[in-house]
């Protein structure tokens, strides 16, 4: 079992978290075309090759971001969801 | 010390008190509730036991935790002390231990030896105070709480727990927040004097399905349930 | 005591007692061993060499490798199936019989099928059984399971323990042997901490059973240095009868000794894995008798049993000629000794062979072996001169034997390595192996590396726990290792073609598989040249020695077929298990966590069926299970005309507080929170971002800044780990906190709910002026702080009672109380959901499905137009714009009116599915079949849809306004 490095709570065995994807940016909802906003919603890139993901530390409900590499599944690095969301979001 | 108690004439009750009491658990009242003083074996019985391998039922000693940005301030103004590492446990001059879970998020476990309930008092300063963005977490009632004693202790573990809690590998003060028996869980180590102990604070709705995966895992190493009057003998 | 024929006096033995004879049974006979003995080795002390009859042609089969390598040895041990006999221990009163035969062991009626073995070309699966249709499932499967199996697995196996532990160290090293041993050492005395991991009982591998020098003392004195010094190591850490049976990511690696997995995490790993004996290619290979080398040593030196009587050795290096020594020492009369190569420089091991007056006969092979009739053992071998690459020219003398050697070549065991990712390279010149392409953790050590010469093994081992510890960050120091000077030991080596075809064929490259030479050849004829797709088609290196001692001949066979190299060809993906393991084991004592609500014990003190839901349990109604029905409709009365209670702890709870909590909500479900008012509770509806119902609860304001929230008993983990994700983004100025299991709560329902409440909670005024339907209150309950919350799920006058859970029996107790002389009733969640199907309320997740929305159960009402964001808020503006094609819609049929329709019946519209019932009922209160589920869009109240019943009946429903029941809503104000 691979071995994850969570930024609160050091490495654990990777049954201990949950993916939730690929780090995407929301586009504005109030600006959108529907096929856009359908293409967000349905289409993920799945791209070969280092990608940020959504992780999270079920035991504790910590969001981090990991950069993993798809094609090897090496887990380059992690850090709090805080070092690329930095600001109070509004619409 | 105390008069034997009857769990039920008390409104807060472990959630497993009936099997506590098959295994031959002798309650007294504490605080407003009651607690397994022992099981019925002599003192030295359990302590030596507690030494080896012990089982305690904590549920009903205090407990409380604080959530927010503003918790650290709030919980320093109370006089308390804590370092800034997060999953590292800070005992207080009052015998309180404070954990601190995340940056911004505490866990604080009544003093083992104090016949008062510290963490009452600090929810109600807290309800009085209304500290900016410190938020109570009623942690006597979401976690149910273990304690773990005894040389073995960390074996035990190993058959439940996939975090390396060895004891030159998770120090004093050290904690894990994991699953534990697929419940997810919080570990402390917090040893009674020089005997090795873990508390284990998990999912108070798990309270029977975990002691019965603990008992089961005790039995190969010859554990035991032991009262609260053996610890609080270990750490007078 | 009475002797066994073949056994050999101490200190031959050193895994036996031979002070401790222990009696078992195998074939219905009584035989006895020595404590310490496997079941083949026993029996072999009592010169029974016939374990078991082959896969496919029932062939007889005995030892071969003496290590549980492959099916020869598999053997029934009371319940248990498939048990390698050279492996598992007797023990007093054993019940041990053989595998897959009719008749007996000795004489099977199936082995007839040998005969047959021309009809049986390689692939017969895919060419002969596929037609006629049918032919296969009521034909041919059964016959080839009748012949074809392996052990009996028995319905009644009583069960047993199996458990797994989690295991840490810095250092571990698979491979207890020399390079192992001294590897382990080395890493030890950087101050590292060591595991090592041996499969055999002892530590020393081939220094235990192998024969290094002319005199035969190097081994054991070598193993007895280096074992005490590991055992007074107190760095090291020793696990023995321990199988390393797969390697995982990060070096995750299942130990499995006895009943237990061990679940190593090592941050670096040595693999000293060593070699694997590998068998020669001629006609009756296979025969009982004839036996790899090491197996014969391993017979000798660590069991004391005598191998045979007559032997001929066929090599093709010094093992043959050292094997030869340790025959004639140990009471074996060689025979002869034949040797594939043309010619070679004199060795010390060959010198003192030929000073023995053994015949050697060079460039020679066995080219067939013959059996006896009666007993199936080997006779004689005849040998041939070894004319050009695998071909024989003349006879050169047939010699009677009971026992072959072969002592050809090795391979490393390389399976550990390669599933780590490392790649297998084979040296054409010198036919010997390495690996390369390890991740930087992984270390090889000796033989597992193509080392074959003791001393480089050893240094090998030095060398990787050098490596090891240097990766820590660690030195070594200290010389705890052995100062032995290595006189120079002889070198292993590979021949390249221990292969000989024969014109009658049953020159087996796969044992457990029963595949020979042609085969193989064939499989390549028939265009698999792939080692992958000619594995897949013959089915070789299938069988529990999975390649082990087939992979090799198959690479040099194909790679010669196919015009290639053996490195060109390779060897097939390796994974694990590396040796059978149990299912038991796999499982362990499989956790089943099981979450109970504070009033549990209440639950079955009052007789209730308890029903799971995903982790919690719940009552399903109280009473017996043969009066179901009766209960439930009892329950649903006392609810509608009385009072009754029901546990609802298990509802999600979650805080929510904080400047951002109302603008929090807003933005996580459908409806708008702004302007609810201190007090009031509100209904939640969350959808995801496609616009799909997710979730429901109610939104309890407590306070400006605190909103008090449930959610359903399945979702509350995902609403909440959802929650964390969203203001993980926004970063809104709001605590979210799951405070599920901090609450129990019941429902107490019912028109006398509030003259039973009143009872026990005089600290506010409960009636309907001062306490309306949806408003919140905090106050006091039988003593307890409590959260009173009058919702209307079920449609009648109650209340949620919300309370820190540890006081939740308390609750229960006082309430039941003060409901008593009322005759209040404790409440099932049958009940409950027939209730809330009366009312027309749906349950997110059984009445809709990953792709509901709100339109399609007409919930249009719950989506706030006014805020500029929700999640799901951008679709459902998308979705709103075209007609859904479907609506869930209710109906009823008359309860005299045929049968009842289940859950998930279909809804058809002619032929055509158009949906299925989500909910239904016999309703009580209303006397008919009350539901819901999905139908056509245009689907009016009046019409009527069809029902296709699981009987393949349909059935007629009559489509109704909802709610069922008290469409005013009058009686949830009251």
């Amino acid at each position: 079992m691979k071995i994850m490095k969570c930024p609160l709570n050091g490495p654990r065995n990777i049954s201990e978290f949950i993916c939730f994807g690929e780090v995407s940016k929301m586009p504005c909802p109030k600006k959108v075309s529907d096929d856009e906003w359908a293409d967000f919603i349905w289409m993920s890139n799945n791209s070969a090759g280092v990608v940020q993901e959504w992780w999270c530390h079920s035991a504790t409900a910590y969001w981090f971001i990991a950069e993993r590499n798809t094609v090897t599944d090496e887990i380059l690095k992690t850090y709090p969801a805080s070092d690329v969301f930095t600001e109070r979001i509004d619409f | 010390m105390t008069q034997q108690a009857d769990p039920t004439s008390f409104n807060i009750r472990s959630p497993h008190y009936r099997t506590l009491l098959s295994a031959g658990a002798r309650f007294g009242s504490y605080m407003n509730t009651s607690c397994v003083m022992d099981y019925g074996r002599s003192r030295n019985w359990e302590v030596s036991q507690a030494k080896q391998l012990g089982l305690v039922d904590l549920t009903p000693i205090p407990r409380t935790g604080f959530k927010g940005q503003g918790v650290i301030q709030w919980i320093s103004s109370q006089g308390m002390e804590i370092g800034q590492h997060s999953n590292k446990a800070y005992p207080q001059q009052n015998g309180m231990l404070v954990g601190r879970l995340a940056d911004i998020e505490v866990i604080i476990l009544n003093g083992l030896q104090s016949r008062t309930n510290q963490c009452e008092s600090l929810d109600e300063k807290h309800a009085c105070d209304q500290p900016v963005r410190c938020y109570l977490v009623p942690r006597f009632n979401t976690l149910a709480w273990f304690m773990v004693t005894g040389e073995t202790s960390a074996e035990v573990f190993a058959k439940i727990c996939g975090v390396d809690l060895r004891l030159k590998n998770f120090s004093r003060g050290a904690i894990a927040q994991t699953s534990v028996a697929r419940i997810n869980s919080i570990i402390i180590r917090h040893d009674l004097k020089e005997i090795p102990a873990f508390h284990l604070l998990f999912d108070s709705a798990s309270t029977e399905y975990m002691w019965a995966c603990l008992m089961d895992a005790y039995m190969e190493f010859k554990g035991s349930p032991v009262g609260y009057s053996a610890i609080r003998a270990l750490v007078m | 005591m009475e002797t066994s024929p073949n056994r050999l006096p101490p200190p031959l033995g050193m895994l036996v007692n031979h002070d401790k004879p222990v009696s078992f049974r195998f074939e219905s006979s009584q035989y006895t061993g020595l404590a310490g003995d496997t079941i083949a080795s026993a029996l072999a002390a009592n010169d029974t060499w016939l374990l078991s009859r082959s896969f496919k042609y029932h062939r007889p089969r005995g030892v071969f490798s003496m290590a549980g390598l492959e099916a020869n040895t598999l053997v029934q041990v009371g319940y248990e199936p498939n048990v390698a006999a050279d492996k598992r221990k007797i023990t007093s009163g054993l019940e041990v019989t053989g595998q897959n035969y009719s008749g007996s062991l000795a004489n099977d009626r199936a082995a007839k099928i040998g005969l047959a073995s021309r009809f049986f070309p390689v692939g017969f699966y895919y060419k002969t059984f596929f037609q006629p249709s049918g032919a296969w499932q009521n034909f041919w499967e059964p016959i080839i399971r009748k012949y074809a199996g392996l052990g009996q697995v028995h319905l009644d196996t009583p069960r047993k323990y199996y458990d797994k532990k989690y295991l840490f160290c810095d250092i571990a090293v698979i491979g207890g042997g020399p390079a192992g041993m001294s590897a382990a050492l080395s890493a030890a005395n950087s101050g590292a901490e060591v595991l090592l991991v041996e499969q055999e009982a002892v530590l020393g591998g081939s220094l235990n059973y192998g024969r290094f020098d002319t005199d035969g003392k190097l081994a054991p004195d070598l193993r007895d240095e280096f074992v005490a010094t590991i055992n007074n190591h107190s760095n090291i850490g020793i696990m023995t009868d321990a199988a390393c049976n797969g390697w995982f990511a990060d070096n995750w690696l299942p130990i499995i000794r006895g009943h237990r997995m061990y679940k190593l995490r090592t941050k670096e790993l040595i693999l000293a894995t060593g070699k694997m004996e590998q068998p020669a290619i001629f006609h009756n290979n296979d025969l009982p008798g004839i036996l790899l080398g090491t197996a014969a040593q391993r017979l000798i030196r660590l069991y004391g049993v005598r191998p045979g009587r007559r032997a001929v050795i066929l090599t093709a290096g010094d093992d043959g000629y050292a094997m030869a020594l340790d025959l004639l020492e140990n009471g074996v009369n060689v025979v002869a000794v034949a040797d594939l190569r043309e010619s070679f420089d004199a060795t010390p091991m060959y010198e003192k062979v030929r000073s023995c007056n053994i015949p050697v006969h060079m460039a020679c092979t066995v080219f067939e072996a013959l059996s006896d009739k009666h007993t199936c053992h080997l006779r004689a071998v005849e040998l041939r001169k070894v004319a050009s690459r695998g071909r024989c020219g003349n006879k050169v003398q047939c010699y009677d034997c009971d026992l072959l050697c072969i002592s050809t070549g090795f391979m490393p065991a390389y399976q550990l390595a390669l599933q780590a990712g490392g790649r297998l390279v084979h040296d054409e010149r010198s036919s010997m192996f390495s690996i390369t392409g390890l991740p930087a953790s992984i270390h090889l050590a000796g033989a597992a590396n193509g080392e074959n010469e003791l001393g480089a093994e050893i240094e090998s081992g030095r060398r990787a726990g050098r490596a090891a510890s240097k990766k820590l960050g660690l030195t070594v120091s200290g010389h705890a290792l052995p100062k032995q000077v290595y006189p120079a030991s002889y070198i292993s080596t590979n021949h390249p073609w221990p292969i000989f075809p024969h014109p009658r064929g049953k020159e087996f490259l796969d044992l457990d598989e029963d595949l020979q030479y042609l085969d193989i050849v064939h499989a390549c004829q028939d265009g698999y040249t792939e080692l992958e797709l000619v594995k897949r088609y013959s089915t070789i290196g299938m069988g529990p020695s999975q390649g082990r001692h087939s992979a090799l001949a198959t690479a040099r066979v194909v790679a010669s077929a196919t015009q290639r190299t053996v490195s060109e060809v390779g060897v097939t993906t390796a994974r694990p298990p590396l040796h059978a393991e149990k299912l038991a084991v796999i499982a362990g004592r499989s956790f089943k966590p099981k979450r109970l609500t504070a009033m549990h014990n209440r639950h079955l003190e009052s007789g209730a069926q308890m029903i799971i839901a995903g982790m919690w349990w719940r009552p399903a109604y109280y009473g017996k299970s043969q009066h179901r029905n009766r209960c439930i409709c009892e329950e649903n009365l006392a609810v509608r005309d009385n009072v009754g209670l029901i546990d609802v702890s298990t509802l999600g709870g979650l805080e929510v507080r904080g400047p951002d909590a109302a603008e929090f909500l807003n933005r996580m479900y459908t409806f708008a929170y702004s302007g609810q008012k201190t007090g009031t509770l509100r209904y939640l509806l969350m959808a995801n971002t496609a616009g799909t119902i997710i979730d429901d609860g109610v939104a309890c304001r407590l306070d400006n800044e605190h909103f008090y929230i449930t959610a359903t008993t399945g979702g509350v983990d995902n609403v909440f780990r959802t929650m964390l994700w969203w203001n993980a983004q926004w970063r809104l100025d709001v605590d979210v906190t799951n405070v599920t299991a901090a609450y129990a709560g019941v429902n107490l329902v019912g028109p006398r709910s509030r003259t039973v409440l009143q009872q026990v909670c005089r600290d506010i005024d409960l009636t309907s002026k001062s306490f309306p339907y949806l408003a919140v209150r905090s106050a006091t309950v039988a003593g307890i702080p409590a959260r009173l919350l009058r919702v209307g799920f079920v449609g009648e006058l109650g209340y949620e009672i919300h309370v820190p859970s540890l006081q939740g029996e308390a609750l229960w107790d006082a309430l039941l109380d003060a409901g008593h002389c009322y005759g209040i009733k404790p409440v099932g969640i049958e009940a409950q959901r027939l209730l809330r199907l009366e009312k027309g309320h749906l349950i997110v997740g059984q009445d809709t499905d990953a792709t509901t929305t709100p339109q399609e159960v007409s919930m249009a009402w719950a989506i706030s137009k006014r805020k500029p964001f929700f999640v799901g808020g951008r679709s459902l503006q998308i979705i709103e714009r075209h007609q859904s094609s479907r609506k869930l819609v209710g109906f009823t049929i008359k309860a005299e009116q045929g049968d009842t329709p289940e859950e998930s019946n279909l809804i058809l519209d002619g032929n055509a599915i158009v949906g299925h019932i989500t909910s239904v009922g016999y309703s009580p209160t209303l006397d008919r079949i009350v539901g819901m589920g999905y139908a056509k869009a245009d689907t009016e109240p009046g019409t009527s849809i069809h029902i296709k019943l699981k009987s393949g009946k349909l059935q007629f429903a009559q489509v109704v306004d909802m709610p069922f029941y008290d469409p005013e809503n009058k009686r949830q104000n009251m």
